[in-house]
């Protein structure tokens, strides 16, 4: 009789924690957004790199890559607009590059007080090796 | 008096097992929890290390003063890629197998990381 009861009380409180367990929150899990928003930055400036200029000359100068042709030439109303374009309009950004010791901005804009994900891409461009810091956020982009 | 002994002793066992099988689902929650959601991708990075990199490798040799060696140039730039990745939170590591002149032709193998996702490459470049 009383081995029912021991069995009882067992089955009861192995329950009860097991459902316990199943409620508990995961609050160390990882934002799918951020990520997101983090592979849209790296693959978007790949897609540039690895963009072969059109021009045969241009491509060859520029080991056939817009992003380092753009860059060479000082072409930032290109990158922006590209960007501008290719990003969700629903994502907004600044893109910073660093090279030879000093550091540029290519495309300016306000960075908000919340969440920014930092996307980057080394480049070698203009004989010179080029560190593109891509910030990115959600929200309205400004012209 | 040996029915209670008994009784304790199975209380004792099934209680054991319960406390091992909560700890042991506890822990499997966790661990799943760490990891949901992310996303591992090394993609949008090996075509900076297989491009990017031979073209400065290339610049180093050719402007390297006079007594230079490969090795040498070779692992400046492979020193200044894996400082830049290493600031954004990847390990990148270039390993020298071989670097010969007439032409210029580098062996060596890549290892890059981003704790979770690991990808080895093996690259020769001539220029």
């Amino acid at each position: 009789m009383h081995v029912l009861e021991v069995l009882l009380v067992a089955t009861l409180f192995t329950s009860a924690i097991n459902v316990a367990v199943n409620i508990l929150p995961t609050s160390d899990a990882n934002s799918v957004e951020e990520y997101d928003l983090y592979f849209s930055g790296l693959e978007i400036l790949e897609m540039l790199d690895n963009w072969q200029p059109s021009d045969a000359a241009v491509a060859e100068e520029h080991d056939d890559s817009t992003l380092a042709w753009w860059l060479a030439t000082d072409n930032d109303e290109s990158i922006k607009q590209y960007l501008d374009a290719g990003l969700s309009p629903s994502v907004s950004y600044r893109l910073e590059a660093t090279h030879g010791g000093q550091t540029e901005v290519i495309v300016d804009r306000e960075v908000p007080s919340g969440s920014v994900i930092q996307a980057f891409r080394i480049v070698w461009a203009d004989d010179e090796i080029w560190d593109l810091n891509l910030q990115l956020w959600y929200g309205y982009r400004e012209g | 008096m040996k029915d209670n002994a008994q009784l304790l002793l199975v209380s004792g066992l099934l209680m054991t097992i319960t406390i091992i099988a909560v700890s042991s689902t506890i822990t499997h929650s966790v661990n799943i929890a760490a990891y949901q959601g992310e996303r591992h991708d090394l993609t949008p990075l090996l075509s900076t290390i297989i491009d990017d990199f031979p073209l400065a490798l290339e610049y180093e040799v050719d402007n390297a003063e006079s007594g230079t060696s490969l090795e040498t140039s070779f692992d400046t730039t492979a020193e200044t890629f894996e400082s830049l990745f290493a600031l954004k939170g990847y390990s990148l590591y270039f390993d020298l197998t071989s670097a010969t002149s007439g032409p210029t032709t580098f062996v060596y193998t890549v290892e890059i990381s981003d704790g979770t996702m690991n990808v080895i490459l093996d690259q020769t470049v001539s220029f």
